[in-house]
């Protein structure tokens, strides 16, 4: 036995058993190590600089392109925030850019925890401060929001990156969220500060007279309001809140005359907003075909169709699976005339969803748009009526596809039967109006031209058809320049449009007032020189020349130009 | 609404109208309508109640969209996507049936995806309005021609819009005073990140956007609100604002906890603080106020007849929470319920409205009324709080038709009922 345990003894003294058992231990220290590391390390990180765990936004329904956007940015992030070696500087880079990130995508709340890092590990940099208050602004916590801004207006004070927009934005975010607690003195002393800086700076003169206004100062309050106008003139929804101080001092009269008018269905007047490029650089991160269809839309609705398209073109790229996007694509690239595209996108997404009136309709025009593929639209749309006898929107695509293929018998009978059966809609109205129009029965289509606008006096678009249509109408006896101008020219002053703009300057000329005439359709020509993309942009040259010529523009169809 | 109606026979019963006229939902061959939230209101005082009914969006199956969130979630879409539809407003010819007048009053010349209304006098004329709240869009304020017809002068009047010109997600209603200024104020639920509004009647039915010097503003921007009521929880003779919230778009931190339907917030009471210009707080009110629920109809009412209004929410995908008024050391009361018709036949006269009239303390005006919240109807009898006295000097009830009577000697702590012709006319 004795022996035995010698033995054992003198094998555990021996030089190679020793370095054995030191690996074995090694081994298995580094086995556990790597296996606990990631925990293990993010914990010492954060320890040693103080930093706060992070939220992982859930994600499993997003886009796949957001997805993996998204966790790529946090992988990055994850991986130099461990890095024992990397200074904080940059590690708070890191934090910074995967917060910019989840704001991007909307998830302020994710972002609060990754900026808050960011700041902590890189105290001199102001963006960090700054775009912690906009995430927590955003995520409905405006008393938090106070002092990280506070932090960034102080920081810029020194850095030499930190422009003026920047500084005065930061001031606005300051002001906004005093008011909002209902803190007047503050926010009024800030937007002071921000008006001593820049004396025209928009946002802080309304705020400015809100801020009076509710202190009771009327005249103050006016005041602002009255430098704010001058700035900016053609801002309507400065004018409403004249109208409504003066409405508050109990000037009805003056509050009238400032009062806008808003047309049916009116979603409202665009609000003023303070500059905020650091906001805004954000969005650009945001890579989802959501926010491309978004831009294209904008592009869309002031009919920039040319500007429209690569940004349909990227939301299909992102998520070619989107009907919606694939949809928007087809029918901006009918606008364009590029029929045959659109129709391959469009047959792709009724493919996708069969289900859908908006894809079904939008195809049955684009086959309608060309005279090889004009049958199968008729022939599309009479199924569907057959399918769907109740549907308002099968009975629509009839009558417009009708319209296209210059069958004005049968869209006049569509809109007719769409009008008794939804005799509170507009457009069936106007579709008879227009189908009359089409058919040279200029005084019914003004009866029901009429009859639209005694039904919906405050239908800015009706009544600017309704102008145009007494402006141009090829019958003579239709035509009526002086009732034209008096429809269009206000709605003129309360808006600037190419289109409202060219139906005043040809309501003028039926009333031999050429020279003004000439004058207004000179300066659209002018604004559209910025404008190419502009639909209505395409034939202010081609009126201006029939002006100077003083040649009639008739149209057969309101801003339809009549066949010479 | 549905195609047909029902009649209520007076008896407990109800009998079924088929096609009651105008009132029918949609004539055939129209797609369904998107029908929300209803008022009752005699707009012609013929001593018959008319209808206003919401309508919202014009939407089909075939025409539905799928909408996105910032980062391409499938999500709620907006107001935007689809076109704004336009109310109805439905003339009562009596015998249960009603007359389409929309056009011919002008509500259908205007259009607006309407989630909630009231019918009150704004103006201070005598004759009903209709507020009617827009999702995103502009509100309308129609203003009584006494003729028959409406105008909408919403821009006009300054309810159409916040005080920064801009447009909310309107939706939850009350047309109430707030100040006990003997004017309707207005207040309007909105979506997270804009605020709930208060709209303070200057007078005439001007309005003036008063969210932020009445403190509302920073309380109400994390909550999406749908239902509200001016309920006076403790009596103190200040309309309280009861809100049940209730996100639209998905809650990240609820989604991250699986929760079935990540959109839960808790409802939130607002106590009006008092004085001529209101300021509010938000209070803890009970267990309640901490469950998060997805909020959308709330009504009021008292329903034990003990003083205490009490409340009745309507939740998505949860269960009716009933709330009943246990506020400790409430004021006093006096309860109203306010009738008109013949004996026997006496209905509750929806529109009226009572003011108490009180020496050295603000006269409280409140209305008879059903309307307003969000897609709710609540208990049209008036509770006037007291505070700490029961004493008042009388009673002004104005009824539909203009004419105003005036009661003295009605108890307090109890309900009491002003039948129209029992009063001395004033």
């Amino acid at each position: 036995m004795n022996s035995l345990k010698n033995a054992i003894g003198a094998l555990l003294r021996s030089r190679i058993v020793g370095f054995a058992l030191v690996m074995v231990a090694t081994f298995a220290i580094l086995t556990v190590g790597i296996q606990l590391w990631p925990s293990v390390s993010m914990s010492i990180a954060r320890r040693l600089t103080h930093t706060e765990p992070l939220i992982t936004p859930k994600t499993d329904t997003l886009e796949p392109g957001v997805r993996e956007h998204m966790a790529a940015v946090r992988q990055r992030t994850d991986t130099i925030v461990r890095d024992m070696t990397v200074q904080d500087r940059l590690k708070g880079l890191a934090y910074g850019e995967l917060g910019k990130v989840y704001l991007a995508y909307d998830f302020p709340e994710a972002a609060v925890p990754c900026l808050r890092n960011a700041a902590k590990l890189d105290p001199t940099e102001f963006r960090w401060p700054y775009l912690l208050a906009e995430a927590l602004e955003r995520a409905s916590k405006t008393e938090e929001s106070l002092r990280p801004m506070a932090v960034a207006v102080k920081l810029m004070e020194k850095d030499v990156t930190a422009n003026a927009v920047d500084h005065l934005a930061a001031l606005c975010f300051l002001g906004q969220a005093a008011m909002r607690l209902n803190k007047p003195a503050e926010a009024n002393q800030t937007f002071q500060a921000v008006l001593k800086l820049a004396p025209g700076n928009l946002f802080a003169l309304l705020k400015s007279g809100q801020l009076a206004s509710q202190s009771g100062d009327g005249t103050a309050a006016l005041g602002f309001l009255e430098r704010a106008l001058k700035q900016a003139p053609n801002q309507l929804v400065i004018r409403q809140l004249l109208a409504n101080e003066y409405r508050r001092q109990g000037n009805t009269a003056k509050a009238a005359e400032f009062a806008v008018s808003l047309p049916s269905g009116s979603r409202g007047l665009p609000s003023v907003e303070f500059p905020d490029p650091l906001a805004q650089q954000i969005e650009t991160l945001n890579l989802s075909g959501t926010r491309q269809n978004r831009l294209g839309l904008r592009q869309a609705k002031l009919g920039r169709d040319g500007d429209a398209l690569p940004y349909f073109v990227r939301a299909v790229a992102a998520d070619p699976k989107s009907v919606n996007f694939l949809l928007n694509l087809g029918t901006t690239l009918l606008a364009l005339g590029r029929v045959e595209d659109a129709q391959k996108r469009l047959e792709e997404a009724r493919r996708m969803d069969p289900a859908s009136g908006n894809v079904r309709s939008a195809l049955c025009l684009a086959w309608a748009a060309r005279p090889a593929t004009s049958q199968k639209a008729i022939d599309e749309v009479m199924a569907w009526r057959k399918e769907q006898p109740d549907s308002i929107d099968a009975l629509s695509t009839q009558a417009q596809v009708s319209m296209r293929l210059e069958r004005y018998g049968d869209a006049l009978n569509a809109y007719r039967e769409a009008a008794r059966i939804a005799p509170s809609e507009a457009w069936p109205l106007q579709g008879t109006a227009r189908a009359l129009s089409a058919l040279g029965r200029y005084p019914a289509a003004l009866a029901e031209y009429e009859e639209l606008q005694k039904v919906n006096p405050d239908d800015a678009d009706n009544a600017t058809e309704l102008a145009r249509f007494l402006a141009t109408c090829p019958d003579a006896k239709v035509r009526n320049g002086a009732r034209s101008v008096a429809l269009a020219q206000p709605l003129l002053a309360s808006d600037y449009s190419v289109v409202r703009a060219e139906t005043v300057a040809l309501g003028l000329a039926q009333t031999g007032r050429l020279d003004q005439a000439m004058d207004l359709q000179k300066k659209a020509v002018e604004y559209c020189r910025d404008q190419p993309a502009v639909a209505a942009c395409m034939r202010t040259v081609a009126v201006l020349r029939s002006l100077e010529a003083r040649q009639p523009w008739l149209e057969k169809l309101p801003f339809q130009r009549e066949k010479p | 609404m549905t195609r047909d109606e029902t009649r209520r026979n007076g008896n407990g019963t109800f009998t079924e109208v088929p096609d009651a006229g105008g009132a029918a939902d949609n004539p055939p061959g129209t797609p369904p309508a998107w029908h929300t939230s209803a008022a009752f209101i005699d707009y012609d005082r013929d001593g018959r109640l008319d209808l206003f009914v919401c309508r919202y969006l014009s939407w089909t199956f075939e025409g539905h969209h799928q909408c996105r969130s910032k980062a391409g979630n499938p999500d709620y879409c907006g107001p935007q996507t689809y076109t704004a539809d336009r109310s109805r407003l439905y003339h009562n010819l009596g015998n249960g049936r009603f007359a389409d007048v929309s056009v011919a009053s002008g509500i259908a010349s205007k259009a607006g995806p309407a989630l909630g209304v009231s019918a009150a006098d704004l103006n201070g004329d005598g004759w009903p309005d209709l507020f009617v709240a827009n999702d995103g869009a502009p509100n309308h304020v129609w203003i009584n021609q006494k003729n028959g017809t409406f105008k909408e002068e919403g821009m006009l009047r300054g309810a159409a819009v916040n005080a920064d010109g801009a447009p909310e997600a309107n939706m939850g209603v009350i047309a109430a005073d707030f100040s006990n200024h003997g004017l309707f104020d207005l207040f309007v639920t909105h979506l997270r990140n804009e605020h709930s509004t208060l709209w303070r009647n200057l007078g005439n039915g001007q309005f003036d956007d008063a969210t932020q010097a009445s403190g509302l503003d920073a309380p109400t921007r994390p909550f999406t609100g749908f239902g509200a009521v001016p309920v006076d929880y403790d009596n103190d003779g200040w309309l309280d604002i009861f809100a049940a919230n209730g996100e639209v778009r998905v809650i990240d931190e609820q989604a991250r906890q699986g929760l079935a339907l990540p959109l839960r917030q808790r409802a939130m009471l607002l106590r009006n603080m008092g004085g001529d210009r209101p300021r509010f707080q938000d209070v803890p009110g009970g267990d309640y106020l901490r469950v998060e629920d997805v909020g959308r109809g709330v009504a009021m009412g008292d329903l034990n007849n003990d003083g205490g209004v009490d409340l009745v929410v309507a939740n998505n995908n949860g269960p009716v929470r009933l709330l009943l008024n246990q506020t400790p050391d409430r004021g006093h009361w006096l309860g109203l319920r306010l009738t008109e018709g013949p004996p026997g036949h006496r209905r509750d006269s929806l529109g009226a409205t009572a003011t108490l009239h009180r020496t050295g303390r603000p006269s409280l005006f409140r209305r008879c009324a059903t309307d307003g919240s969000y897609l709710s109807s609540s208990d049209p009898r008036i509770v006037f709080g007291l505070g700490d006295s029961t004493s008042y000097d009388w009673i002004a009830v104005q009824w539909p038709d203009g004419s105003r009577e005036k009661f003295t000697g009605v108890a307090a702590g109890r309900y009491t009922e002003l039948a129209k012709g029992t009063g001395s006319r004033i």
